[in-house]
């Protein structure tokens, strides 16, 4: 018994140490960035955060201080890409939301900004409250209780005990539909969409694939496009305001 | 004989031939000719009898040449005309398509058909000329530039450099050759160099015509802004994106099918000359520009301790943002307050005016005839490169003695200061961390997590199935009978194996039998009182166990019968309980529904 005992504890061990030998080592190279950039040596600090993220994972304060320093080297498209990362982790961060506005203020090419309507804004308020993890927490703790619900409606004996259970019951349902619908966009839109930043100074969206077709507009450094299908080299991309043409696949960066 | 019945028919039909008026297409250019960038219209029409427009017109691919932009129509009309006592109906649909000539050369438009009843109706063809356009010998004035792109968007200053908080005036123009839809243009955006202010814009494109190297371009203007740079040094005006369609010449089922692009003009680097040190008086706050101050009224008759209300009003090209109360020291024996302060943004000679109004109270304190000190306001004349100062005259107050006990009333707080941001950075870096929380992505890709989402649904699954299982028990009187005969059957053995470890042989039977009638009953739903061996076997062949089983089982009852009312001399009560146990067993495997 004793012995299985402290082979558990062993594997756990051999669990937990690198994770947080990870973790302690992802905290120090994130401060280590810290140092950096307040030292006004942008492009090591850059560095020094990217490091960070490799080995302790995606964090918010991570790829937002990473914009900050790529931003401050003077790599526009880059600073975008880690500013929507970092939106992405945590939507409700107003310096996020804040430096991202600042740096998209810096893209030669400004393209025209998405129209909503009341119910639209409305919608997009809600959906920004929280991450694509946030909303799939949320979604399955509702689910939960819905579910727990579910089993109290099932199980109930007699009419009093069913028909307490029911407001509860769809009151959970709706709410879990709701949440259900939330999390689908909000994955769609930050995991499942393949978004990309332009990361070449100066870039014609061509007809097609190919030198020789026709220039549709013009995009810059900065510039977030969905990538489409690729070929031979070139990627179709669309941007806000519905344009859509054809760029060379090294002239962007995916996120 | 045959050859007068022909022609006697051919005489019949021919007056009704040419009494009834054929449908007829035809195709009408508006002109014959023309150069590339132009546009032509085709009308297409189809007259006669009760025609009907039904499918659209097949018009031909006439690409590269023409491409289709437009289409107006169909427009339709009927007229009903009677002549000699006979009634005509007569209908005619025409649709006008707009083309514009995209390439020279000359097209041939062949005839077009069209069904209408047993026939088809067919069009004249059409010969297009089209010319490149003439490019004209270069006049005078023109300097060989020309706009890099169709259209092109341009962003003119009026001057190359300017003082900090001086007035530019930036002015958006549009060069185009061809036509376009559906425009929309964005504001320049002055980032963090400018303030700005809106001096007019277009309602309509209304071009004139200019020669660019050798080219005619049509030039309209969009809109004018003011500028004023807020910081001295290398200042950016940013790109104005002009968004426009054009038609492809593809059609839907909508109509014409148009595609989206966007131009943007040049960025404009302006530089921005700091406010000089030498000459700039003290009490400098920073205005720029040209200014008038105006006081009224000038003159005012009151008693001492009384309010006199009057309006300080600075007027000038300067950004009223910028403009600062002007300066003035009330003699002793005044107070002076400001009541409020309203801005007014004007235009004029296509620049920014501004006008600041100072409302202010002042109240005198002794009697007399009392010539104030003017108003000043120093500024920045960036005309001439000097800093000035305007003056208002002079209030002039008749003050005669006033109520010794009157009191000056309550006045509000003078005007607050208000906060206006002069520059904009990033947010600064987010502090160092203790422990460094990493997510590796998004949850749902996680297959615990996944795994766990089973679990809810198992449950209520699970309930669902347990509720209406009790459910059956509760109103299906044979199955909840079926589902304990088992168990019933199985406890009779263990009181039969009791009694027999108590000797008590007669005892052990009659569990036995009640075992082996107890099962059958439940099982198959029979009232086991009275319940008699023939009634056994009978149900127990329906249910479905073999005639062997069912033989033993009519022994077995028998045997227990016999053993449990003393009749069976030497009776082995044991083998009885072993028999009846892997009857049993036998009988719920056969009879297993």
């Amino acid at each position: 018994m004793k012995r299985t005992a402290n082979l558990i504890l062993a594997l756990l061990a051999a669990i937990i140490m690198p994770l947080s030998a990870g973790a302690s080592s992802a905290a120090a190279r994130y401060n280590h960035g810290n140092e950096l950039y307040k030292a006004g040596e942008y492009a090591k600090a850059a560095e020094e955060y990217n490091k960070a993220i490799e080995e302790g994972g995606a964090n918010a304060m991570a790829y937002y201080n990473l914009g900050n320093a790529r931003l401050k080297s003077g790599d526009l498209g880059r600073a975008v890409m880690a500013y929507l990362k970092a939106k992405e982790l945590a939507p409700r961060d107003p310096d996020i939301e804040y430096n991202l506005d600042y740096a998209r203020g810096l893209v030669k090419t400004q393209l025209p900004p998405l129209e909503r309507g009341p119910f639209s804004k409305a919608f997009f308020w809600v959906l920004n409250l929280f991450s694509a993890n946030g909303w799939t927490a949320i979604a399955a703790v509702i689910y939960w209780a819905a579910a727990a619900a579910g089993v109290w409606f099932a199980v109930s004996r007699g009419r009093g005990g069913k028909e307490a259970a029911k407001p509860v019951l769809y009151t959970l349902l709706a709410l879990s539909a709701m949440a259900l619908v939330f999390t689908a966009v909000r994955v769609k839109l930050d995991v499942l969409t393949p978004r990309a930043v332009i990361l070449a100074d100066k870039v014609s969206a061509l007809s097609g694939p190919g030198d020789n077709n026709k220039v549709l507009f013009e995009t810059s450094e900065g510039v977030e496009v969905v990538v489409g299908q690729c070929d031979q080299g070139w990627c179709e991309v669309s941007a806000a305001g519905g344009f859509r043409g054809w760029v060379k696949a090294d002239s962007f960066e995916r996120l | 004989m045959t050859r007068r019945i022909s022609i006697f028919l051919l005489a019949l039909v021919f007056p009704l031939m040419a009494l009834a008026d054929p449908a007829k297409l035809t195709v009408e250019a508006d002109r014959t000719s023309v150069t590339v960038g132009e546009r032509i219209n085709l009308t297409v029409t189809l007259e006669g009898d009760g025609v009907k427009y039904g499918s659209p017109f097949q018009l031909p691919d006439l690409s590269p040449y023409l491409t289709l932009v437009g289409q107006r129509g169909p427009f339709s009309e009927s007229s009903t005309t009677i002549i000699n006592g006979r009634m005509e109906r007569s209908a005619k649909v025409s649709i006008t398509y707009q083309f514009e000539a995209r390439k020279a050369g000359t097209i041939k438009i062949p005839p077009l058909s069209y069904p209408v009843e047993n026939r088809t109706a067919r069009s004249n063809p059409i010969e297009i000329a089209i010319s490149d356009a003439v490019r004209p010998t270069v006049i005078e004035g023109d300097t060989g530039w020309r706009p890099p792109s169709d259209p092109y968007v341009r962003v003119e200053l009026d001057k190359d450099e300017a003082y900090v908080g001086e007035q530019i005036v930036a002015t958006v123009y549009l060069y185009y050759r061809n036509d376009f839809i559906n425009p929309e243009l964005a504001p320049i955006d002055t980032g963090t160099d400018f303030i700005e202010s809106k001096l007019g814009y277009a309602t309509s494109l209304d071009p004139k015509t200019e020669t660019f190297g050798g080219e005619r371009w049509k030039v309209a203007y969009l809109y004018s802004q003011a500028l004023f740079p807020i910081k001295a040094g290398e200042a950016l005006i940013r790109p104005v994106t002009f968004k426009y369609f054009v038609a492809t010449g593809r059609r839907s089922f909508f109509g014409p099918v148009t595609e989206g692009y966007a131009v943007s003009s040049d960025p404009i680097k302006i530089k921005i000359k700091p406010l000089p040190v030498a000459g700039r008086p003290a009490d400098f706050e920073g205005e720029v520009g040209s200014f008038d101050i105006k006081v009224t009224p000038s003159f005012g008759s009151l008693k001492a301790n009384e309010q006199f209300k009057f309006t300080v009003s600075i007027e000038g090209t300067g950004h009223m943002d910028y403009i600062s109360k002007p300066r003035f020291e009330p003699p002793e024996g005044f107070d002076l307050y400001t009541e409020g302060v309203e801005k007014d943004y004007l235009k004029d000679k296509g620049r920014a005016v501004g006008r600041r109004r100072f409302k202010m109270i002042l109240v005198p304190h002794k009697e007399g005839k009392h010539v104030l000190p003017p108003f000043t306001l120093s500024y920045f004349d960036p005309e001439s490169g000097q800093y000035k100062t305007a003056k208002s005259p002079g209030v002039r107050l008749m003050v005669s003695p006033g109520d010794k006990s009157s009191e000056p009333l309550p006045l509000a707080a003078s005007e607050p200061e208000v906060i206006s941001a002069v520059g904009a950075d990033l947010r600064y870096v987010k502090p160092d961390l203790d422990e460094y929380d990493g997510s590796v992505g998004w949850l749902g890709y996680s297959p615990a997590f996944a795994a766990a989402q089973l679990a809810p649904a198992a449950a209520v699954l699970a309930s669902i199935f347990l509720r209406r299982r009790k459910d059956k028990l509760r109103h299906d009187v044979a199955f909840a009978r079926r589902l304990r005969a088992n168990k019933e059957s199985a406890r009779a053995m263990r009181e039969a194996r009791a009694a027999l470890a108590k000797g008590d042989s007669a005892q052990a039977c009659a569990d036995v039998y009640r075992a082996l009638a107890g099962f059958v009953s439940d099982n198959l739903n029979l009232a086991e009182a009275g319940l008699t061996a023939a009634e056994v076997t009978d149900a127990l062949l329906e249910a479905g166990a073999s005639e062997e089983a069912v033989e033993l089982t009519r022994e077995l009852l028998g045997s227990c019968d016999m053993a449990r009312f003393g009749l069976g001399e030497g009776t082995d009560a044991r083998s009885i309980v072993d028999k009846g146990e892997a009857l049993l067993a036998r009988l719920a495997k056969e009879t297993r529904q």
